[in-house]
């Protein structure tokens, strides 16, 4: 069995705290707090020595550490020193690779923008910028704190910092006018040229305020046709820029796709220290089963539990069937699919329902490959549905 | 064994709703039949589907003992009924049990489409019947009228009729000695050879077969060999029981006397209702009367809605109808929804708790076709079928004519409403038969297809009158049609647990009707769903389900796989619920409600 894609190691560090709650966000992440910076290096620093020592334990096969991305939450607010203290130890403990891609989730806010210039001298050599939208009226109903000048200025300096930007909007509001959208967007690339862009449509998540007050009537969502639209739309119109979109909401210059999301999609190796975070490893000692260690989630349990020995929620063991139907759930968002050869049983894509897929040219699988066609990834959800069950 | 002159036995009937259960409340109660601590209401309506719909759907037997001015002590069989149409088999039943009727009138609703049929059923069996004007103390009451209207409407004394308030109690101790002065005591001898009439049999999880009877003449004892005379089966006698409304063992059952018997019955089956129970030894030469076996009239196919519970099904529907004779069932296959029954029930409200019970009490998860009546097919060479179900339509070259069931349907209806109830049945194709008002109500008899009536006919009727008017059927007779089945068409293949009869006036209508619903019912897919209703080969009717346009999760990363798999499981746990048919999802409750008319 090739064994090759499962050398591949991203490092996901989660830093729980923001400046306030947004109405639409369901991560793990919390009104900021005062915290001791000791206490939280210290935690981290233990995490990552343990995880270490779990890569030995279970035979993770692996050469050096790809990727690293701090996420959230928004880590700009992460104290430098608990940045940097993070990535020298990860730097002593595993081999980065020569390339290696280290990417830090900022908000436009004031406050983060005046670190950027430290944290890249610090190694962090790509920015992901919630932008999140250039119109205040989009901006002020999304929650979010800073308005569409901070954004021009945070990106203006990010792109005259990091060599790599790439930023993250959200279409799909409530009244938001296709042609509007395109407006903006276009603005957007035109002036700012980020290398990534992160498209969402905005998503009622369950426990959100947005969800209660969607459950209450108080907040409408845009339908199925329209949010179709908006879809088909911006896919074109990044498309006419150069933008490639390689997963389901990502569009990158050639080249410029993340390495470490690439990761998830490619049911890799990847290791998440911090509050909720995840780690998926293929032991090579189970008979290469896929293996899945939880984080304790609040920030405050997670942080007593780690600052003398890392400790973690639960170690768990994937039973192959459901690696399988995992590694199919997100190689098929890649536009490009998944190699074939890492599905554990072949035999998930070889019934009738595939055949009609086939048929419909809905799917394409040749000897290498499984994808979904490109006019149907907007009905992903549908297909997977059909495929796996 | 109680004297005959000291027992009265009777059965309570009504419209539905005028207050029957209620009454019997009342009547145990002043009897003091069970303690108050066990007091509910309507504590004879013991079934879950009973206590929540508020309705009595079978039948239930009481005894107590009353004590009367005279100082006697007068054993009562009091029969609670059902008053929905679909059980008036269960009336008829109770009725030949017993010697009177107590006849319960809502004094704020007045005589309504089933009083008249139960109390002239109550007529035809040569009943006494006490007349109470029950909810005396609802301010809307009005009994001075109300005694009028029975007067005119029933043609029985209204002078006589006890007010009663079955909720306050007012009345109870006047209905109680009118029972013993006016209703006769039964007769029979007790010497006789022993002739019982078996009015009803059920399976109790406890005691095994119960058997309801009422001796009419004779002695049955503990420990007897006794014998149903028309299946020739004998057995000996367990134990002998009645309700006060618990279960209280006897040693024997007399004449007049009402109870129930266990033996080493192993079926329902063998206990046929209206059979004669007799000595083996010393056997009764006559039957007695016995009953019209009921007739299902309204037929649908009920399957798994996953194929492996096809035995689970068949075991559960052989336990209901150990409950509940009157529903019949039969295997089928259909190309679209697999192997499952086609089930026969006395009306609508029938078929909805068989279903309903054999989800509940089952567990099943079951799709069910949309109710059809059974025509009568004669083929070309002059054989005729009995069709229960559409997709069994012969050939049409080899068909002479279609015959479908016509009921009687008689209407109570405010005088205002007489038009809109008019314009509703001459739209079902109805006849007009008859038209009379007494006040300000109005008597409307119309001859209607069943065909027309079996879906929505009553549920619109209501919606009309604001829920004024009644309504109560009976089967009439069969007549030709000018009939026609409609099949529905999913991406050109026919779907048989679709099609349907149609008059061929309506076919048209009714089959854009199927469609357009279709097109509500079935959600989006990933492929553009053609739905067509045909004549044969000519389409009558088509839609278009256009094809799903969006359905993806936008963010997924690392920490998202465990979601975004529960999200999509909770999406396959909604597709369970749905019948794959060629590329087409059919959700579960599509072949039901598609056929609903609504206003077409
Ligand atoms: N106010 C008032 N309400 C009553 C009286 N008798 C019955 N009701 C109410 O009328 C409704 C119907 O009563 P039931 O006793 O279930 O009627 P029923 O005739 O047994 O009904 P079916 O068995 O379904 O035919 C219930 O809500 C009772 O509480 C009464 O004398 N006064
Ligand atoms: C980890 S989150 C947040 C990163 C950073 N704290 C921020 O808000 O900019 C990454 C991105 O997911 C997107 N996102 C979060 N919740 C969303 C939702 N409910 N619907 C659509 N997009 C959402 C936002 O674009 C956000 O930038
Ligand atoms: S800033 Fe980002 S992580 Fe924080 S609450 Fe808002 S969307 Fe969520
Ligand atoms: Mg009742």
């Amino acid at each position: 069995m090739n064994l090759s894609y499962k050398n591949n190691l991203g490092l996901y560090i989660h830093w729980p705290y923001c400046e306030s709650k947004c109405p639409y966000c369901d991560f793990n992440s919390h009104k900021t707090e005062s915290i001791n910076e000791e206490d939280w290096i210290q935690a981290y620093v233990n995490q990552l020595h343990t995880m270490k020592e779990m890569l030995l334990k279970y035979n993770v096969k692996f050469n050096k550490l790809n990727t690293i991305f701090f996420g959230g939450g928004t880590p700009s607010l992460m104290p430098l020193k608990v940045i940097e203290k993070i990535l020298n130890t990860a730097n002593k403990l595993f081999d980065f690779e020569e390339k290696i891609e280290i990417t830090l989730e900022a908000n436009p806010g004031s406050y983060e923008r005046e670190k950027f210039l430290d944290i890249n001298q610090m190694g962090i050599n790509r920015l992901s910028l919630g932008v999140q939208s250039l119109n205040d009226t989009n901006l002020n109903f999304l929650g979010r704190k800073h308005n569409y000048k901070d954004a021009i200025i945070a990106l203006e300096l990010a792109k005259r910092t990091f060599s790599n930007v790439s930023i993250d909007l959200i279409y799909g509001l409530k009244n938001q006018k296709i042609k509007e959208w395109e407006i903006e967007l276009n603005s957007i690339i035109k002036n700012f040229q980020p290398n990534h862009i992160s498209v969402y449509q905005l998503t009622i998540e369950e426990g959100t305020k947005f969800y209660s007050d969607y459950k209450k009537g108080l907040l409408k969502i845009i339908d199925e046709d329209l949010s179709a639209d908006f879809y088909d739309n911006t896919n074109s119109l990044l498309e006419n820029f150069d933008y490639k979109r390689y997963e389901v909401s990502n569009h990158a210059k050639n080249n410029f796709e993340c390495s470490h999301n690439l990761n998830y999609w490619n049911s890799n190796n990847w290791i998440g220290i911090g509050p909720g975070a995840y780690s998926r490893l293929w032991s090579s000692n189970n008979n290469n089963k896929r293996f899945e260690i939880e984080n304790y989630k609040s920030p405050k349990s997670w942080l007593s539990k780690n600052i003398h020995n890392a400790e973690f929620k639960k170690i768990s063991f994937i039973d192959n069937s459901e690696t399988n139907i995992d590694i199919l759930i997100m190689g098929l968002r890649l536009s490009k699919g998944i190699k074939i050869n890492k599905l554990l049983d072949k035999k998930i894509i070889k019934n009738e329902k595939i055949i009609n897929l086939i048929n419909e040219k809905i799917i394409n699988i040749n000897t290498e490959r499984i994808k979904v066609n490109k006019n149907y990834m907007i009905k992903l959800n549908a297909i997977l549905q059909q495929i796996i069950n | 064994m109680t004297e005959t002159n000291l027992i009265r036995n009777f059965a309570i009937i009504a419209h539905i709703d005028h207050g029957k259960s209620t009454l019997a409340d009342r009547l145990i109660q002043e009897c003091n039949g069970l303690a108050e601590r066990d007091m509910k209401e309507q504590v004879l309506d013991s079934m879950d589907i009973e206590r929540e719909r508020g309705i009595t759907i079978k039948s239930q037997t009481v005894r107590l003992l009353y004590k009367h001015t005279d100082n006697q002590t007068y054993t009562l069989n009091l029969m609670d009924t059902p008053g929905h149409v679909d059980f008036a088999y269960e009336v008829s039943r109770s009725l030949s049990a017993c010697e009177g009727s107590l006849l319960v009138v809502d004094s704020s609703q007045g005589v309504e489409a089933q009083t008249l049929a139960n109390v002239y059923q109550a007529i035809e069996v040569n009943h006494e019947i006490v007349t109470i004007l029950n909810k005396i103390d609802l301010p809307a009451s009005e009994p001075e009228r109300i005694r009028q209207q029975i007067e005119d409407v029933i043609g029985l004394p209204g002078e006589e009729c006890i007010e009663v308030s079955a909720k306050t109690g007012q009345g109870i101790k006047e209905v109680l000695s009118s029972l013993v002065e006016k209703l006769p005591p039964p007769k029979g001898d007790v010497n006789a050879q022993l002739q019982a009439l078996l009015i009803d049999s059920w399976y109790d999880p406890y005691l095994g077969v119960l058997t309801l009877v009422r001796v009419k003449q004779g002695m049955l004892r503990k420990g007897q060999k006794i014998r149903f005379m028309s299946t020739q089966v004998s057995h000996t006698i367990e134990s002998l029981g009645i309700f006060t409304p618990k279960i209280l063992n006897v040693d024997t059952l007399g004449p007049g006397e009402i109870g129930f018997i266990t033996a080493s019955v192993k079926t329902v089956a063998d206990c046929k209702v209206g059979d004669t129970i007799t000595d083996e030894r010393n056997p009764a030469k006559d039957m007695l009367p016995g009953f019209k076996p009921s007739v299902p009239v309204v037929f649908c196919g009920l399957f798994p809605m996953d194929n492996a519970q096809f035995s689970d099904l068949k075991e559960s529907l052989s336990k209901l109808s150990l409950n509940d004779a009157s529903f019949s069932f039969e295997a089928e296959t259909s190309a679209a929804l697999g192997f499952g029954f086609r089930c026969g029930f006395l009306g609508l409200l029938h078929m909805e708790i068989i279903r309903e019970r054999l989800t509940r009490e089952f567990d099943l998860d079951l799709i069910s076709t949309a109710p059809s009546v059974v025509y009568k097919v004669q083929k070309t060479d002059n054989t005729n079928v009995l069709l229960h179900n559409p997709a069994d339509l012969p050939d049409i070259n080899h068909i002479n004519f279609i015959e479908e069931p016509w009921i009687k349907a008689t209407i109570m209806v405010p005088d205002e409403y007489v038009g809109s109830v008019l314009t509703l049945c001459t739209d079902r194709r109805g006849e007009q038969i008859d038209l009379t008002y007494a006040g300000a109500r109005a008597m409307i008899v119309y001859k209607l297809p069943l065909n027309e009536v079996v879906f929505d006919f009553y549920d619109k009727l209501k919606s009309m009158t604001s829920g004024y008017a009644s309504f109560d059927y009976q089967i009439d007779s069969y007549k030709q049609g000018n009939l026609v089945r409609v099949s529905i068409l999913v991406n050109g293949d026919p779907v048989d647990a679709l099609a349907m009869m149609s008059h061929r006036d309506q076919a048209e209508n009714r089959g854009r009707a199927i469609c357009a619903r279709l097109k509500d019912l079935i959600p989006r897919q990933l492929f553009k769903v053609a739905l067509q209703a045909a004549i044969g080969g000519k389409v009558i009717a088509r839609e278009t389900i256009t094809p799903m346009r969006k359905d993806v999760t936008a963010k997924c990363y690392g920490g998202d796989i465990s979601r975004k798999k529960k999200l999509l499981e909770k999406q396959k746990a909604g597709k369970k619920r749905m019948r794959q048919f060629g590329k087409v999802e059919i959700p579960q409750n599509a072949f039901f409600e598609a056929l609903k008319m609504g206003d077409n």
